[in-house]
């Protein structure tokens, strides 16, 4: 590795280790993503390969760029673009305060690359706030596309392993396979939240009861009539009817009355009725949004 | 129904006709009656197919065996007749893995000549990226090793991924046949009633045109068209066959001409009288097709 300095380690990834490094001859700092490849493996790590392939496609300002792919026999390494920190680490040093123009500000460039990837059919699958960079200039950017995958017609079944047990939408939990782009727009939900409470996971659960009670409570738990097929879903089981006590004031005191409707708009547990990525973009919580930001 | 994605729009590529969106996207609005495995992602349908079809052409290997010395055309049809088998009977994987490893490998072909004794190794080692890229369980290679009879060792596969990964650059969203085949077979199950066919005609043309689609991947020559293409001959084809009266009329949707069309499906005439099948007889090419919907297996055991 004579091209990359490396200068730190920054942490592990879903596969590999990630270290921030200098490029010699342009001095340009970038990240460096190093997977070990062993003669007895299997090959390039199917994670890995996904990656690539999906980010060689996805090329737009919110998405982590892929600059370089290098190649040899003991390891695979690939060269990012760097950022400052990652989205939790910025809510440990904004010590429970962001500024509601800055929640503003994420969230939408958080539901353009989004849209960018439904549009060009990629789901990410695996969002929460250590899979979203942010870098000096205030940008945000998806990255960590190991879990991500390209859907089609007809669709099928995909893996339920998927998605970080906090952001994972209830019918995920409930087994479904045969999800879709609603699957990332449910994540992007508890995002909203964790950001309008600086930094406060919405539905922090121990395991997969615990999460759909979580979630049952605040939203109230869902029947046939508001979500048909429900039932039928692999691993459903009944839960108590909870009734919803506590309202969105509560839940997010410092979101406007306009974010609390896109906030609801996104954590719907029929994953048919959860708003999408564009349509999020055009809601009026974002009519003042900083024309900086909406222009990118 | 909220309104379509405006951000990749039919502006961006104009390569094909693009005063059709209007026309797609209203009959979207009716998306619900489709089948249940079509019925997902209809926000996204149409703009990611505008951006299949505008990039087709660039991952369309074309003649991709003019450089090869050693391997010929009977060779290739071998083989992929072979990779078919494996893919359904073996691992009973979904179609798109099938297509992409026969994408992989004409690629592959197309970029680097291969020593006959390479060749059933090309072909494992496309089906190990294509599994990787497309399945839940990707293929392991012990099992591709014990496939070939133990012909290859793990190191040769090993390194020989690492070559194609390199040669195609990491680049694996392809457009396949597979893929407009299923899309082309949305639109008629939206515009069915305009035509007057029934669902179920509709289906047994997409199950026949999946079947003569899969088939057509072992014929060099009709490897030569572009996969929307061949789409659009191998459902024209299949209503033939099946004798349909009334027919939604599909390629309009694509914008291909008669002749284009006149050409490839007299390929696809030729291949299927070689097959052999009793043309009276497509029922069980129905069944394992996937003419029934089927909840548990999306991907058909093979009829071969």
């Amino acid at each position: 590795m004579q091209k990359y300095e490396k200068l730190e380690k920054i942490g592990e990834g879903t596969y590999g280790t990630v270290f921030k490094a200098k490029n010699r001859e342009t001095c340009e700092i970038v990240a460096l993503k190093r997977v070990r490849l062993d003669d007895d493996d299997e090959g390039v790590p199917s994670s890995a390969l996904r990656e690539i392939c999906l980010l060689k496609e996805l090329k737009h300002k919110n998405i982590v760029r892929l600059h370089d792919v290098l190649h040899s026999e003991k390891k695979l390494t690939l060269v990012f673009e760097y950022c400052d920190q990652d989205l939790k680490k910025y809510f440990d040093s904004c010590n429970g305060d962001i500024d509601p123009d800055v929640v503003k500000s994420f969230m939408y460039q958080l539901l353009r690359g989004l849209a960018f990837c439904h549009s060009h059919n990629v789901l990410h699958r695996d969002l929460k706030p250590q899979n979203l960079l942010i870098n000096k200039n205030g940008e945000l950017k998806l990255a960590d596309f190991g879990l991500a995958r390209a859907f089609g017609i007809p669709v099928r079944c995909y893996s339920a392993e998927v998605v970080t047990l906090w952001y994972r939408p209830p019918d995920v939990l409930f087994g479904a396979k045969l999800y879709t782009t609603s699957i990332d727009m449910w994540s992007a939900g508890c995002i909203f939240a964790e950001l309008a409470n600086a930094g406060r996971p919405l539905f922090p659960g121990s395991d997969v009861d615990d999460q759909l009670k979580r979630i049952f409570r605040l939203l109230g738990t869902p029947g046939e009539d508001t979500w048909s097929g429900m039932t039928s879903l692999p691993d459903y089981k009944p839960y108590p009817p909870f009734h919803v006590t506590t309202n969105w004031q509560h839940v997010v005191p410092k979101l406007s009355t306009k974010g609390r409707d896109l906030l609801q708009r996104l954590l719907v547990c029929n994953p048919s009725g959860r708003i999408s990525a564009e349509d999020g973009m055009q809601h009026s919580y974002f009519a003042d949004l900083n024309p900086a930001v909406k222009q990118g | 129904m909220t309104k379509p994605p405006t951000l990749f729009t039919a502006s961006d590529c104009l390569s094909f006709d693009a005063h059709l969106a209007p026309i797609q996207r209203d009959i979207y609005a009716d998306y619900l009656d489709l089948d249940a495995d079509h019925a997902g992602f209809v926000h996204y349908n149409l703009d990611t197919y505008i951006h299949r079809r505008a990039t087709e052409m660039i991952y369309h290997p074309k003649n991709c065996l003019d450089n090869q010395s050693q391997v010929t055309v009977g060779m290739r049809a071998i083989l992929i007749q072979w990779l078919t088998k494996v893919v359904h009977q073996h691992f009973r994987f979904h179609q798109d893995t099938l297509y992409l490893t026969v994408n992989i490998l004409d690629r592959f072909l197309a970029s680097t000549p291969v020593k006959i004794e390479c060749f059933q190794l090309l072909g494992v080692t496309a089906l190990l990226v294509a599994g990787k890229h497309e399945e839940i369980y990707p293929p392991e290679v012990e099992e591709l090793i014990r496939l070939c009879c133990g012909a290859y060792d793990r190191a040769q596969i090993i390194r020989l991924e690492r070559l194609v990964l390199e040669r195609l650059g990491y680049t694996f969203m392809v457009p396949t046949t597979h893929y407009f085949l299923e899309q082309y077979s949305s639109s008629r199950l939206l515009t069915r009633r305009l035509a007057g066919c029934t669902k179920d005609d509709i289906r047994k043309t997409r199950a026949i045109g999946r079947y003569l689609a899969e088939q057509s991947l072992q014929d060099y020559d009709i490897c030569q068209f572009l996969p929307s293409l061949v789409a659009i001959c191998a459902l024209e084809m299949a209503d033939d066959l099946l004798q349909h009266v009334t027919r939604v009329k599909t390629a309009w949707i694509a914008g291909f001409n008669r002749d284009e069309i006149e050409k490839c499906l007299q390929h696809i005439r030729v291949m299927f009288s070689s097959l052999g099948d009793d043309p009276s007889d497509l029922m069980s090419i129905c069944n394992a097709y996937g003419y029934q919907y089927k909840m548990k297996s999306l991907s058909p055991t093979s009829v071969l």
